[in-house]
């Protein structure tokens, strides 16, 4: 028995058998239905980073306008303008989604537009966060190091009378365990958030590719 | 070419009249009723939100088979606490048939059950008498390439229902 001896009845069985009544009324009945789409689904995870960084940008502004230290005035502000940025960014990728709705392209076509959208952006927000830590870090270097020149008033995590050198190790290792845990942890919310989603695209591609 | 104007009722007309096709889709690719309903409501959605862009090049069945298909292959079952079913199962005037044919049949369902999402898409389009062509179309590459991937698929569906038919 081969799949062109039962094709009738195959085919034949597949209307048939419908185990549920789902006769339509109007776009009314399905137009307030919570998607589970892959589109979907990266629309929400954008909206939920969109919520995060407008959050976090409120706090910073907050912070900026009523700290009394300049450099934390200067830290924060520049922060909330990247915070800013990005969530623009965020916004353009929450549209360019919404736009791929149009899921009547052929199935590679759909496939690959998901692939290449997910993709890009996992690449711009990695590379974008991987760029943050230098930059924040030589700042807030350099901002510390300016209000200690300053006299300012300043919080030391290292109390001043622990030697240069013991001083010099600390921040050292602070630097690498801080960079290090910023890498694999962005790797992983990243992988935790979108990572499923490109196997099983990537897996897709390859099916009908082979 | 006037632009179509999207009408409400037109769309559901049309979906209603073409609504086998969907609950073909929806048989083939889920297992348990309610992610079948899902499915449904998934894919009623989505033609909606994408007969915006219909122009009527092709019949309506065939865009409504793409658009079934692309929910279909990337949908995500909800999380829900449910009964596990397979594929067969949800053939119950099969189950304890003592015809031949039908048992076959079962056996068949069962294999085709077991396939991949695209295997599964194939199968689909092409127990609708699609030819090669336009099955090419349909999935995005070329008929070459579906006529391969269709011999593989009836030598691998061939052993697998003769297993389940054994067994």
């Amino acid at each position: 028995m081969n799949l062109d001896d039962l094709k009738i009845q195959l085919n034949k069985k597949l209307e048939e058998n419908q185990s549920f009544e789902m006769m339509l009324g109007g776009v009314s009945r399905f137009k307030n239905f919570s998607s589970s789409s892959v589109a979907q689904k990266i629309k929400n995870s954008l909206i939920t980073e969109i919520l995060f960084s407008v959050i976090m940008l409120l706090i910073f502004i907050c912070v900026t306008a009523f700290s009394k230290y300049e450099s934390i005035k200067i830290y924060f502000g520049i922060f909330a303008i990247v915070i800013l940025l990005f969530t623009v960014l965020l916004v353009f990728l929450l549209k360019k989604t919404n736009d791929l709705t149009a899921s009547s392209l052929t199935v590679k076509q759909n496939l690959k537009s998901l692939h290449s959208l997910l993709s890009d952006f996992l690449k711009k927000y990695f590379q974008f966060t991987m760029l943050l830590i230098p930059i924040c870090l030589i700042f807030s270097g350099y901002l510390g190091y300016t209000d200690a020149q300053q006299n300012i008033n300043t919080f030391y995590i290292i109390p001043s009378s622990v030697n240069l050198k013991k001083q010099m190790i600390f921040i050292l290792v602070f630097l690498v365990l801080f960079i290090v845990g910023m890498y694999y942890f962005t790797k992983w919310y990243l992988k935790k958030l979108y990572g499923n989603h490109l196997k099983e695209l990537e897996l897709m591609i390859a099916q009908l590719d082979s | 070419m006037n632009p179509i104007i999207v009408s409400e009722q037109d769309f559901v007309t049309k979906l209603n009249a073409h609504q086998k096709i969907v609950h073909k889709v929806c048989n083939l690719y889920m297992d348990a009723k309610t992610d079948r309903e899902d499915l449904f409501q998934e894919i009623s959605l989505q033609a909606w939100k994408s007969y915006k862009t219909y122009r009527g090049e092709s019949q309506f069945s065939t865009w409504l088979y793409r658009v079934a298909l692309n929910t279909a292959i990337t949908f995500f079952r909800k999380e829900k606490k449910q009964i596990k079913t397979t594929f067969s199962e949800v053939l119950p005037e099969l189950k304890q048939s003592d015809n031949n044919i039908e048992e076959q049949v079962k056996a068949m369902y069962k294999s085709i059950g077991n396939l991949n999402n695209i295997d599964k898409a194939l199968i689909m389009l092409y127990l609708e008498d699609y030819s090669y062509i336009e099955i090419g179309d349909t999935l995005g590459i070329t008929p070459n390439n579906v006529a391969v991937k269709m011999n593989r698929l009836k030598n691998k569906l061939k052993e697998e229902t003769e297993k389940h038919y054994q067994g």
